[in-house]
C-alpha cells in the first residue's frame, strides 16, 4: 500500500479496526479520520438531519471501540462493513420516526448532477485513491437513466422495499425491479476496472 | 422460485429493495450453497457499499470527534479496573501491571534498607569499640567477626538481588506472553461470538420446519 492510499477511506487496513478493538486510542482517532466523512455523508443523506447523523456516527464508533460490534475479514473491507452498519442504523432510525413522510424532492435525485459532483466542502483526508473512486462512481451514476437512479436511491437511502418504491414512483413493481437490476448492473460494469486495478495492487 | 429468478433478484437484494418473502427465499437459496449466486451477491454488495462515495462530501461537525474520543473513556476504564460482569474478558486488566512495577522497587529498597542498617550497626559498634578501652582486643575480634558476617550477608543479599532481578525479568516475559495469548483468545472469542450471531441470523432466516426439506440420511 503506497502512502497515497495508506490513509484512504476506501482502503482502510483491517489491522486498524483490530487495533481499535484492542483499545488503542490512536487507532480510533485514525479510523475516525479515514472513515467519518463518507459515513457522515451517508447518514446525512438518509436522515437529512446533521444532529441525527452525528448521533449515528457516535454510536457506531463507540460500539466499535467497546466491541459491541465486531469486524472480521469475512465481512469484506472495513469501510464496506462500516458503510453497511451506518446505512442499517440510519435507516432503523428513519423508521422509528413513525409514518414516513415521502420526500418528493430528494436532493441527490433532483440535483444529481450538481449534488453528486459539486463538493462544496473539501475533505483533508480525501486521498487520490478515494477521489478516483468518487469520480468513477459519480460518472457511472450520471449515465444512469433518472428512473434507475430514483429506484436505487429509494431502496438504498430510504430503505424502501420494491412495492413501496413502485407506489412512490407510480410504476409497476416489476418495472421498479428491472430499473434496479439494470442500474446496479451498469454500476457493476463500471466498477469492474477499479476492482481489477485494486486486486492488481 | 427458479434459480434464474433467484439470481435475477440478487441486485435488488443488494440494493435493499427485496420484499420480505422473496428476501427469505433468496437467503435460503444462498444458504443452500449456490456458489454462483454467492459470487454475484458479493459483487453487487460491493456496488452497494460504493454508492455513498458518489454522494456530496459532507464532513461531520468538528466537535464530533472530540465528543467521541471523550465518551470512549468511561466504559474501557471499567473494563480495565476490574473484570466487568457484562464483558467477561479474558484479557488481563491493569491489575497485572501492579504485580510487576517498572523497576521492582520493593527488592531494591529492601536491599538498601538492610545495607543501611548494617552500616549503622557497624558504625555504632566501631564507636563503641573506640570508647571501651578496657575490652579493646575483645571488641576488635567481635568487630572483625561482625564485619565478616556483614560481608557474608552482603554477598547473600547481592545473590538474592540477582535472583530477584532474574525472576522479575522472567515474570515480565511471562506477562507479555500471557497478554499475547489473552489477546489471541479474545480474538477467537470475538470470532466465535460473531459466528453465533450469524448462526442465530441463519436460524431465523431458515424456513419453518414444515417446509424444510428432510435431511438426507
Amino acid at each position: 500500500m503506497d502512502t497515497a492510499s495508506q490513509f484512504a477511506t476506501s482502503t482502510i487496513d483491517p489491522k486498524l479496526v483490530a487495533r481499535v478493538a484492542k483499545g488503542e486510542h490512536h487507532a480510533l482517532s485514525q479510523l475516525y479520520d479515514q472513515s467519518s466523512t463518507v459515513l457522515f455523508s451517508l447518514a446525512l443523506r438518509i436522515l437529512g438531519n446533521r444532529e441525527e447523523a452525528a448521533d449515528v456516527l457516535q454510536g457506531i464508533y463507540l460500539d466499535v471501540w467497546r466491541k459491541v460490534v465486531r469486524y472480521d475479514l469475512g465481512r469484506g473491507a472495513p469501510i464496506a462493513w462500516l458503510i453497511t452498519l451506518t446505512r442499517s442504523r440510519a435507516i432503523d432510525r428513519l423508521r422509528t420516526r413513525g409514518p414516513r413522510t415521502p420526500r418528493q424532492i430528494s436532493p441527490s435525485i433532483d440535483n444529481a448532477q450538481t449534488n453528486q459532483f459539486d463538493d462544496r466542502h473539501s475533505d483533508p483526508f480525501d486521498s487520490q485513491t478515494d477521489q478516483a473512486l468518487r469520480h468513477l462512481i459519480r460518472e457511472a451514476w450520471a449515465t444512469l437513466p433518472q428512473r434507475q437512479q430514483h429506484a436505487i436511491e429509494l431502496a438504498y437511502y430510504e430503505g424502501l422495499p420494491d412495492t413501496e418504491i413502485a407506489a412512490r414512483l407510480n410504476q409497476p413493481v416489476e418495472e421498479v425491479k428491472t430499473s434496479i437490476v439494470l442500474g446496479m448492473s451498469h454500476l457493476r460494469e463500471a466498477l469492474h476496472s477499479y476492482w481489477a486495478q485494486d486486486e492488481a495492487v | 422460485m427458479t434459480h434464474d429468478q433467484l439470481e435475477a433478484a440478487v441486485p435488488v437484494y443488494a440494493a435493499g429493495a427485496l420484499e420480505r418473502v422473496e428476501r427469505r427465499a433468496l437467503e435460503a437459496h444462498l444458504l443452500s450453497g449456490c456458489s454462483s449466486c454467492h459470487a454475484t451477491l458479493k459483487e453487487y454488495q460491493s456496488v452497494a457499499v460504493t454508492l455513498p462515495f458518489g454522494l456530496a462530501i459532507t464532513p461531520p461537525p468538528r466537535a464530533l470527534k472530540g465528543k467521541i474520543l471523550a465518551s470512549r473513556e468511561s466504559p474501557p476504564a471499567t473494563e480495565s479496573e476490574t473484570q466487568s460482569p457484562a464483558q467477561p474478558s479474558l484479557q488481563p486488566g491493569e491489575w497485572m501491571n501492579h504485580l510487576f512495577p517498572p523497576s521492582s522497587p520493593p527488592a531494591t529498597s529492601f536491599g538498601w534498607a538492610l545495607g543501611t542498617v548494617i552500616v549503622v550497626v557497624l558504625i555504632i559498634l566501631v564507636l563503641f569499640g573506640w570508647n571501651s578501652s578496657t575490652h579493646l582486643t575483645e571488641d576488635m575480634e567481635k568487630l572483625a567477626q561482625l564485619q565478616l558476617q556483614a560481608e557474608a550477608t552482603g554477598s547473600q543479599l547481592a545473590a538474592l538481588q540477582q535472583q530477584l532481578d532474574e525472576r522479575a525479568k522472567l515474570l515480565a516475559q511471562t506477562q507479555e506472553e500471557l497478554q499475547r495469548r489473552m489477546a489471541e483468545l479474545a480474538e477467537v472469542r470475538n470470532q466465535l461470538f460473531q459466528r453465533e450471531v450469524e448462526l442465530e441470523e441463519i436460524k431465523d432466516q431458515l424456513p419453518q420446519p414444515r417446509i424444510r426439506p428432510t435431511p438426507m440420511p
